[in-house]
């Protein structure tokens, strides 16, 4: 049964964002449905594009505010303060890019598109250290044949990709910059998902902890990452008729819930630990009379 | 210009950086005031200190012998409920198919407690897993248990 | 059984380590506890209690940069806890340390328990008379901070305002402290 006390302080952080993306997920549909049953008869991204992009650029901030928290309680020489300093930088950099494109401030869609990328490489770097630690600790476990599998969907997503830039490129068609940046970003998407299966694996031999959550939100968001990208290029090429930009603008605020929960989830376990409120795991006895018997 | 009460505490006490504690010992050569009002202070901080002085407090073999219990593994219950508390720890932050690399640590209580204190300092930090060790230890009785521990 | 070599150098090592930090901050802790508990047996427990633990931690091969104020803490903690339990209900901490001790036995704290009376006279808050207290036993700004749950600055502003209200409650500036014959003064929470 939730309590008041449940809601109150940063470490209900993670219950605030589930609460603040089903709200707008709810609100979202809500206008779609009404979208399609008025007859196409207003405008979907004024009604919901410019507000899912407040409630992104609101998470990227929460993201980033609560990645700066977690940093402050690893000093430098923790195992895990360089991969909680490719997180803060990457939230930053999402944060930086949202607040950009919500204000149409950019020097064109080439200096927002880089974003993607290096986000991408520096949430590379920040798994590469956690899955260096966790092997450390005793909880690495190899891929399996589905991990290889899922990184195999994602490396022929690459492909097919390049090719069908490569070709239009050799045909004379114009190509964005941004298109072949979002390219070069495809192999760090590709090492992203591998180093995702395999922290998956990892926290399965793990359990279900706090700090568990937290990392599997992290390979949540990156297979949302990935699943936005590959469906974000497959619609305009095949499905038409789908409504794109509500698609695009419902698929950003689940990434970006997910990117803030990592963060949220470490920060709870953090405040529990260092001042645990009624929530203790079980009542500790306080006396040994009878044991030392 | 005067001295704040708050600096000359602080200079009584020693806990002002060198380079302050020489401007303050600069200031205080040349004003009456601050010099005086140090002295009350140093007075002050005597008023409430207690006039015993006990020397090297009896208790030692007491500790030696409850020290030496625990080497010795007598003290099983304090043993197996400081295992049981740490191992609920690791738990609740990671999950249950983790206890049982705490539990691989051995079974003295100490390693437990060691395993389970470096996997949280690494992924909670220095601060929290302090925390969490001290909590395992809280409301034990250790030292009384251990004395009380049979041959 | 027999210990290996290294084990049964390490567990000698331990016991110097153990037995020079009793013999330096034994006394002090003994002195405050006395203060906290007004209980000369309790006060005993408690200065046990704090270096047992401290032997467990270091035999789980905890590293302590601030040995001292780690064991005030754990001390504190321990008599804070032993008076919430004793009552079975949930009191403030400043509540649970100006309560009596479940079995008053004055002994070596008496002396402590006077004074306490006599810093409750000048309107000095328990937060305050532990901040002079651990002070008197030597712990540095940060330690006290440490032991008392503070920011080090709180520290300061602590013991800046026990020196007023002392101040205030001598009514001269002779240096030289009165006999305490004050009425007493309500006390003062201090809200940090």
């Amino acid at each position: 049964m939730m309590r008041r006390a449940d809601f109150e302080g940063i470490e209900s952080a993670p219950r605030w964002i589930v609460i603040f993306l089903a709200a707008n997920l709810a609100a979202g549909f809500l206008v779609a449905y009404v979208w399609n049953a008025a007859g196409n008869l207003f405008s979907m991204q004024a009604s919901s594009g410019s507000t899912s992009a407040f409630s992104v650029t609101v998470l990227t901030a929460v993201d980033l505010w609560l990645s700066i928290e977690v940093l402050r309680r690893f000093p430098r020489r923790a195992p895990l303060h360089s991969a909680w300093l490719w997180i803060l930088l990457a939230a930053a950099v999402r944060f930086m890019s949202e607040t950009l494109a919500s204000l149409a401030v950019c020097g064109g869609s080439t200096a927002l598109a880089l974003c993607v990328p290096i986000q991408w490489a520096m949430l590379a770097a920040a798994m590469a250290q956690v899955l260096r630690v966790f092997h450390r600790l005793g909880f690495w476990r190899g891929p399996r044949a589905a991990d290889w599998a899922v990184c195999a969907v994602v490396w022929l997503f690459t492909l097919r990709r390049s090719g069908v830039l490569v070709a239009a490129w050799l045909d004379g068609q114009p190509t964005a910059g941004a298109d072949w940046i979002s390219l070069a970003g495809l192999p760090i998407l590709c090492a992203l998902f591998l180093a995702a299966m395999l922290l998956r694996q990892s926290l399965a031999s793990m359990g279900n902890g706090l700090v568990t959550r937290g990392w599997a939100a992290l390979v949540y968001a990156i297979f949302l990452t990935g699943a936005a990208e590959m469906a974000l290029w497959i619609i305009p090429h095949y499905f038409h008729s789908l409504p794109l930009l509500l698609l695009a603008s419902l698929a950003r605020l689940p990434m970006a819930a997910a990117f803030a929960l990592v963060p949220a989830w470490q920060v709870a376990a953090q405040r529990h630990a260092i001042q645990p409120g009624s929530a203790e795991p079980e009542e500790l006895p306080t006396g040994l009379p009878a044991m030392a018997e | 210009m005067h001295l704040s009460r708050g600096a000359l505490i602080a200079f009584c006490d020693g806990e002002t950086g060198p380079a302050k504690q020489a401007r303050v010992a600069r200031h205080l050569a040349k004003c009456q005031k601050c010099s005086g009002e140090l002295r009350h202070i140093r007075a002050e901080k005597g008023c409430l200190s207690s006039s015993e002085t006990s020397g090297f407090p009896p208790g030692w073999s007491r500790l030696l012998f409850s020290m030496g219990a625990w080497r010795q593994g007598r003290t099983f219950g304090l043993s197996s409920e400081i295992r049981r508390r740490a191992h609920s720890q690791i738990e609740f932050y990671l999950g249950t198919p983790a206890v049982s690399l705490v539990e691989q640590a051995g079974t003295r209580a100490e390693d437990s407690l060691a395993r389970a204190t470096q996997i949280l300092e690494t992924l909670l930090g220095p601060e929290a897993a302090e925390a969490v060790r001290d909590r395992v230890l809280s409301g034990l009785e250790c030292a009384r248990t251990a004395l009380e521990s049979r041959l | 059984m027999e210990q290996p070599a290294e084990n049964s150098a390490a567990a000698a090592a331990l016991e110097q380590e153990i037995a020079r930090l009793y013999r330096s901050e034994a006394p002090g802790m003994l002195r405050y506890a006395a203060s906290l508990c007004g209980d000369a047996e309790a006060a005993h427990d408690a200065v046990q209690e704090a270096f047992f633990r401290f032997f467990i931690a270091r035999s789980a091969g905890q590293q302590f940069q601030a040995p001292k104020a780690w064991l005030y803490r754990v001390l504190r903690n321990y008599i804070v806890d032993q008076k919430r339990s004793f009552l079975r209900k949930e009191v403030g901490l400043e509540s649970a340390l100006h309560l009596p001790s479940p079995t008053p036995n004055p002994g070596p704290g008496a002396a402590s328990g006077r004074l306490l009376q006599r810093a409750k006279q000048l309107g000095l808050s328990a937060r305050e008379v532990e901040c002079f207290r651990l002070r008197g036993e030597g712990l540095r700004y940060e330690e006290i901070a440490a032991v008392l749950g503070l920011q080090s600055g709180t520290v300061g502003a602590l013991l800046a305002r026990a020196h007023g209200k002392i101040r205030q409650a001598l009514g001269e500036v002779s240096g030289k402290p009165r006999d305490f014959t004050l009425p007493v003064v309500g006390e003062k929470r201090y809200a940090s």
